[in-house]
């Protein structure tokens, strides 16, 4: 088990894996009070969301979620600890996804009951017995006052944190089997003016990984601890190896106890009590001959509640050594909303991590527009020069388009920049300029489902459907369109390209159907897209399918037409063309 | 959760290959016993957990098909409705043998003796602990159980007696207790698992609730016309709670014992319901009814409160009128708000006995409702 004065020296940074805000604002909560600059949970491995939103005392921030151990591996470095919530079932296998993907972490907190025994003892071989140091299964964690809270012990609401001064270092260990009693007796221990020099929950399961010898150890190495006060029950024999402990020296420091249970020797037939262990099979095992062989080895045993607070109100006391005068408001209310674009700075703006000052600076808007569309700067320069490209080949493709003419048509009605773009803009839909994201979604599942081409064709051709990005009205088998063959180029550039060779093998079977039924533009840029973010920018599939769930390809279509719309509303106040009125032979009147 | 016992019928079906017993329930008896052979002599025992059978009377030997039926009535007659019918083995005495299997902090241990049998607690001297590798049985024995341990979650196995016949292990009598957290991946269910204690319906009630949530519940009617009642949080705090009583002399007052951790507000409603229905059946001429727990770490007072308030407040005429008085003892998050609302609701109805936060001693509630029962 790794030494307490050293988690005091270096707590090290945390990932939650599953989801439980509750449990890991008060993580946050406690890092506030506690002075650190910066919160120790540094990411949450769950199924959903990009961020979780926390207080960081009274403002907020947000804490980046992945899909994955492996996902999270790839962002982060530098993970001491999991705070592990997941289930009872999944408890062992995120553990060992957790060890898998961060080696050298220390360990971590299980809070999960119901892990079975079997996994148990596996968790204790496999990382315990071999230098990690796990608290739990079950329980509420480690609490190392000022430095470190790894779990829900200690209360999830942070004026409990207060009232126990729970942020300030003491000299008092408190080493408890029950969750609930851990905190009744940091209670006890903080309203008799003491303060704890950690509180250490190993849980009331059968086989917990830090064992209560474990806890008692690392109590008396921790030079800050002068008094252990422990909390056991009945069941197990874990009292008769924290007794051998002392008879051997090994531990000198004095010790409370309290091993509740004595009803449980008011039954003929032996209980089970609340916790897994809390059951006495033997003798030896009721609380009654716990109590005698601790109290024979030198622990101040109490007999009731009412000892223990006594012995407890009796230990010298010590003052806090350092205060932080960091305070949270009663009221605090989450924010409405959340950014990661753009912020005001002291001394003017930042954009997607840079200031205004240096994008002029780079004066790339293409590099700036990359970095708008993905939310961060592009790892890659062939993901900024793929995107310029597309942008230089979609400005415009004349004005008998949809959204162009319904632009020229508003100009012509008088109306200014704002309402024409828009009106254009408005037209941009399922069948006109639509169509990316569309082609993205299909190759995307022709490739994570691995769809067999043709029947992905025949399945089309059944709901008498369009395959997005296929066909174009002029440009055709042995007419190639001079404007995809720049855009394919960038298929050398990348070293695999799944989606653009799924997209082709499309097309080389529908050309064969119809000369013109060519991967077109549309079917091209969503390709291309895919297999750039997938191999440039290190995209994972979920990220992917949320991107397409986003419309987030439309978007490659929309700002570079916007453009052009804006070019053809000027181009019409520059020609002064009056109100549009369609001739009566155009429209067939019935 | 906790090591529960399974039925020497589903234990021996996963331990035996080619297992030639039978299960006979009392509900099914006749459609049961039609499956036994004629030929066969057969051993029926009670299967519901119960050690010592030979002694108390709960096995007969030698048992036809045509009179199983008579004898599994006759054994009912102590109160059992579950049974098991093996085929008689003849054997001697001496050559029965004892072995248990155990799984522990450092791996399986083997405790085996070679005076098995009935008499076995009174040779304890004679039992052995060996590991798996060292334990004088047959290989492909010890590790099919061992195996068979992992694969099913089976923490503790013993059998007593086990004949030995050149490779061959039978075994007579088995008792397995499973981990009840391995449920989901094993080849037993909860109906597999047997309790001597036949349970009252808000026992049933309480472990049904405790099987559908994520939260813990029990519950266990100690006596029915008891005088003090608990609604304890906490397997810790629920346990300090008892003692208390204990440490008074007054365990034999104790109606019930119990906890619950993490409920929701329905969760509480339904545990507070199963509880008052008992309590208020109690014929004592004083009863109190406590609700304690430590100071909480993520369980919210206010809504496991707002639950309990509401079974109470639908039984809150009964209560009046049996005099029952309140006391109650907690902390955690949203300690304060929770408290408030319990103090005004037993106030308002006529119920208060004290209310307190974490500025008592957790057992001091326990000596204040006391008081109010010895007055």
């Amino acid at each position: 088990m790794r030494d307490i004065a050293n988690i005091r020296e270096n707590p090290g940074k945390i990932l939650v894996l599953g989801s439980y805000p509750q449990g890991c604002q008060t993580i946050l909560d406690f890092d506030y009070l506690s002075g650190k600059e910066t919160p120790s949970i540094v990411g949450i491995v769950t199924g959903s969301g990009r961020f979780q939103k926390y207080f960081w005392g009274n403002s907020e921030v947000l804490i980046p979620c992945f899909t994955s151990t492996l996902a999270a591996a790839e962002a982060l470095s530098n993970i001491t600890w999991m705070f592990n919530v997941n289930s009872g079932r999944r408890a062992l296998m995120s553990t060992q996804n957790f060890f898998e993907d961060f080696p050298d972490a220390d360990g971590g907190h299980i809070f999960a009951e119901d892990v079975p025994e079997e996994h148990a003892l596996t968790l204790l071989h496999d990382y315990q017995q071999k230098g990690k140091t796990i608290i739990g299964p079950a329980g509420v964690g480690l609490i190392v006052p000022g430095a470190l809270k790894l779990g829900v012990v200690g209360g999830v609401d942070w004026r409990q944190l207060e009232k126990n001064r729970l942020t300030l270092p003491g000299s008092v260990a408190v080493l408890s089997a029950s969750g609930g009693m851990i905190n009744e007796i940091i209670t006890m221990v903080a309203s008799t003016d003491h303060q704890i020099s950690f509180a250490l929950c190993f849980g009331g399961d059968r086989f917990p990984s830090t064992s209560p010898k474990d806890a008692f150890l690392a109590a008396q190495k921790d030079p800050n601890t002068s008094h252990i006060v422990y909390y056991g029950e009945l069941g197990g024999q874990d009292e008769y190896d924290v007794a051998d402990l002392l008879k051997t020296k090994q531990v000198t420091k004095p010790v409370i106890a309290y091993i509740a249970g004595v009803i449980g020797e008011s039954f003929e037939q032996p209980v089970q009590f609340g916790h897994a262990k809390a059951l006495a099979g033997s003798n030896d095992e009721t609380a009654s001959a716990k109590r005698k062989a601790l109290a024979a080895s030198g622990v101040t045993v109490a007999q009731s509640m009412t000892d223990f607070a006594k012995a407890i109100k009796e230990i010298p006391s010590s003052q806090p050594t350092t205060h932080f005068d960091r305070a949270i408001n009663t009221n605090r209310i989450a924010s409405k909303f959340s950014s990661t674009i753009s912020k005001e700075t002291g001394d003017g703006y930042e954009f997607i991590g840079s200031s205004l000052q240096d994008w002029t600076d780079r004066g790339d808007i293409a590099l700036q527009i990359t970095s708008a569309l993905l939310g961060k700067q592009p790892k890659s320069q062939v993901t900024t020069d793929f995107i310029r490209t597309v942008f230089l080949l979609l400005v415009d493709h004349g004005p008998q388009v949809s959204g162009a003419l319904t632009t020229i048509i508003t100009a012509r009605a008088g109306k200014g920049v704002v309402d024409s773009l828009a009106a254009g803009l408005l037209t941009v839909g399922p069948r006109f300029g639509g169509a990316i994201n569309d082609a993205a979604n299909e190759w995307f599942d022709g490739v994570s489902e691995n769809l067999d081409p043709r029947q992905h064709i025949e399945s089309y051709a059944r709901q008498k459907k369009y395959i997005g990005g296929i066909g174009h009205k002029k440009y055709r088998l042995g007419l190639p369109d001079p404007r995809t063959k720049q855009l394919a180029a960038f298929a050398e550039q990348l070293p695999t390209h799944r989606y653009f060779d799924y997209a082709k093998s499309i097309e080389s079977i529908t050309t064969t159907k119809k000369g013109s039924l060519i991967l077109n533009v549309d079917g091209h840029v969503a390709a291309l897209m895919l297999d750039i973010l997938e191999n440039e920018e290190g995209y994972d599939t979920n990220q992917l399918s949320g991107l397409i769930k986003a419309d987030f390809f439309n978007a490659l279509f929309v700002i570079p037409r916007t453009v052009g719309f804006v070019a053809h509303y000027l181009d019409q106040k520059r020609l002064d063309e009056g109100l549009f009125r369609l001739p009566d032979d155009d429209i067939l009147l019935q | 959760m906790s090591r529960q016992k399974l039925s020497e019928y589903k234990a021996k079906q996963l331990l035996v290959s080619n297992y030639q017993g039978f299960s006979i329930n009392l509900s099914t008896l006749d459609e049961d016993v039609e499956k036994l052979d004629e030929q066969t002599p057969y051993v029926v025992k009670v299967d519901q957990g119960i050690k010592k059978r030979g002694k108390q009377g709960l096995l007969r030997v030698n048992v036809k098909k045509q009179d199983a039926a008579q004898t599994v009535t006759e054994l009912s007659q102590k109160g059992f409705s579950r049974f098991i019918a093996e085929p008689m083995l003849v054997h001697d005495d001496d050559e029965e043998r004892y072995v248990s299997f155990e799984k522990t902090r450092g791996g399986i241990i083997i405790q085996y003796s070679k005076h098995g049998g009935i008499d076995i607690e009174d040779n304890p001297q004679s039992v052995e602990s060996f590991t798996a590798e060292t334990a004088p049985l047959p290989t492909t024995f010890v590790n099919h159980i061992i195996t068979t341990m992992h694969q099913q979650h089976l923490s503790f196995i013993e059998i007593n007696p086990l004949i030995i016949r050149d490779e061959e292990c039978i075994l007579l009598d088995a008792a397995v207790l499973v981990d009840s957290a391995g449920a989901y991946a094993s080849d037993w269910t909860d109906d597999d698992i047997v309790d001597v204690h036949s349970r009252t319906e808000s026992e049933e009630k309480i472990s049904e609730l405790n099987r559908n949530s994520p939260a813990s519940f029990s519950f266990r009617l100690i006596n029915p016309n008891g005088s003090l009642w608990l609604i304890c949080f906490g397997g810790g705090a629920s346990i300090t709670v008892a003692d208390e009583a204990t440490n008074q002399h007054r365990a034999n007052l104790m109606g019930n014992f119990g906890e619950y951790s993490g409920a929701t507000v329905e969760e509480s409603y339904i545990y507070a319901q199963a509880l008052l229905d008992v309590m208020l059946q109690s014929n004592a001429s004083r009863k109190a009814l406590i609700i304690a727990g430590g100071v909480a770490n993520f369980t919210d007072v206010k809504k496991t409160f707002a639950g309990t308030i509401q079974a109470l407040s639908e039984r809150k005429d009964q209560i009046v009128e049996q005099h029952v008085r309140v006391y109650v003892r907690r902390g955690g998050p949203n300690e304060t708000e929770g408290l408030a609302m319990m103090e005004i609701f037993l106030k308002a109805k006529g119920l208060y006995g004290s209310v307190h936060g974490s500025d008592i001693l957790l057992t001091d509630v326990i000596n204040e409702a006391l008081e109010y029962i010895d007055a």
